[in-house]
């Protein structure tokens, strides 16, 4: 039920207070469904598919890349995990035209739930090359410190 | 919470579901593609632990081509979830094996040190020293995350073999008396080391992973036996290994020693040793669970058109609760694979 002294307001105030009751079930995963939440996605699956509503909105990641190709209206991305997306114009933001090939940028993405398929950048940034790391930095950084090993220890049983 | 096993073809990556849309992240699989895929879809925010459990590709991503343009982006699919949750993973416990800090995950966690965006308070080298260490624990504390393994003496081991496995991370979740065990891609001797700390006494859990996808360790038949009925006593062991992988993961040697000592053997992809017509049972022998995973519906053919990613199981869960441990759609499996050999199919797991 809306609240509000008139109607538009009361409806606006329902479709809120809906929408929040939907981004809170779809934030949290079956075992933390209480006995409330739980009564009231029973009643909202009446009017929705929630498989629909989970895989309806594009979902949004950021990511580090290089521009690694280009060629007219095309441009060839490697991202950090590996993959390599080819993109056209119309899914690239404007700052992004500028950018040489070997230009190493920070992205927010928009990916198709289903597929995972890029469907746009939405922004992005230019970045520095990822340093180069010598062994002895590493070791510096990354090896085995006394110091760093503060884990608690715990009986085999 | 829960525990998924994720289908991600050869290669292992399992994401524990902490609750407040929180997880803790064990390996990436090769491709970061489908643990990405799930964090997002569940709306996770924040990655409170992200565990490297050794240097090797089918665990963390990463190619073995090198550039010939120096400046090139060695690509690293962990790397690519550290970026995707830039600002948002509270620690990272990785094994600093020597393959470890040629890796772009390296170089990328040197970046973000150098920008001020994380802190050296968020590294820990994982080592365990003649006990287990906790890494996690829940805010009841009724369930814990501990590194049981590598020991100090597995570094110097794997460094001197060149072999990062020697040194692979075995992690353990302890829940209300229950337990499961993360084993990456152990080895024998680590195993020998551990059951000695424990008093020649063997760890008992409801699931355990396979160690090395289920194939060949460095160690006879013999060693596979002890490992399986006196090392760990297991009653769902998880294979996590890809259709059409060129290792030969996993053998019917292993399959048949886990399933001898009482362990119910569940796979995310099925191999051309258990079913020679695997195009018949795509996208798996049991229905596609809802969360993403490789195992795909359209053909999926190597270059050698052999099938790729046809799943048995796909992604597998297990729901920890009070009453102990469950592995969801288990009487699903043992249906499916029968159903497999009554269809004329030989599969390793079925007894």
């Amino acid at each position: 039920m809306g609240r509000g002294k008139t109607l538009d307001l009361a409806r606006k105030n329902w479709k809120l207070s809906l929408d929040a009751a939907i981004q809170g079930l779809l934030s949290k995963v079956d075992f933390e469904l209480d006995v409330d939440d739980r009564k009231l996605l029973e009643k909202l699956q009446i009017f929705f598919d929630w498989n629909q509503v989970r895989y309806s909105e594009p979902l949004k990641t950021m990511t580090y890349g290089t521009l690694e190709k280009r060629r007219g209206e095309k441009l060839g991305v490697r991202w950090i995990d590996g993959s390599f997306t080819t993109l056209r114009r119309h899914q690239i933001p404007a700052n992004m035209v500028g950018f040489k090939v070997g230009q190493p940028f920070d992205a927010v993405l928009l990916r198709d739930p289903r597929s995972n398929v890029i469907l746009k950048i939405e922004s992005v940034f230019p970045a520095k090359e990822l340093p180069i790391l010598t062994t002895l930095q590493a070791d510096e950084i990354f090896g085995v410190r006394k110091d760093r090993c503060e884990f608690k220890e715990l009986d085999w049983d | 919470m829960k525990v998924f096993f994720l289908d991600v073809a050869q290669g292992t990556c399992q994401i524990l579901l902490t609750g407040n849309q929180r997880a803790i992240v064990i390996d990436t699989g090769s491709s970061a593609d489908t643990a990405l895929r799930l964090l997002k879809l569940l709306r996770i925010q924040t990655i409170e632990l992200l565990i490297l459990s050794h240097s090797h590709n089918d665990h963390l991503g990463g190619t073995t081509k090198s550039s010939k343009r120096t400046n090139a982006l060695r690509p690293q699919a962990v790397a690519g979830i550290a970026s995707a949750y830039r600002g948002a993973i509270d620690r990272y416990a990785y094994v600093y094996d020597s393959d470890f800090k040629t890796k772009p995950i390296a170089r990328f966690l040197q970046q973000e040190l150098n920008s001020g965006r994380m802190n050296s308070e968020q590294l820990f080298p994982l080592v365990a020293n003649e006990r287990p260490v906790e890494l996690w624990h829940s805010v009841d504390q009724s369930t814990t995350l501990s590194a049981i393994a590598p020991l100090g003496g597995h570094h110097l081991i794997a460094s001197l073999d060149e072999n990062p496995n020697a040194c692979a991370a075995i992690l353990e979740l302890r829940h209300r008396g229950h337990r499961i065990l993360f084993t990456s891609d152990s080895e024998y001797s680590m195993w020998r080391d551990i059951h000695r700390l424990r008093n020649s006494t063997s760890i008992q859990c409801k699931v355990a992973t396979v160690p090395h996808h289920g194939g060949q360790m460095q160690g006879t038949k013999s060693d596979l036996d002890w490992l399986c009925n006196t090392a760990i006593k297991a009653d769902y062991a998880i294979i996590s290994a890809g259709t059409s992988n060129t290792y030969g993961h996993p053998t019917r040697d292993v399959v048949r020693a886990f399933q001898k000592s009482g362990s119910h053997v569940m796979c995310t992809q099925i191999t051309e040793r258990c079913c020679n017509d695997l195009e018949s049972v795509r996208p798996g022998v049991i229905g596609p669970i809802l969360y993403p995973s490789r195992s795909k519906s359209a053909a999926d053919k190597t270059s050698s058109s052999k099938s790729r990613n046809v799943a048995c199981t796909g992604t597998i869960v297990a729901t920890l609760s009070n009453s102990g441990i469950t592995v969801e759609r288990d009487t699903e499996h043992r249906n499916g694979v029968n159903n497999l050999a009554r269809r004329g199919f030989l599969p390793m797991c079925r007894s």
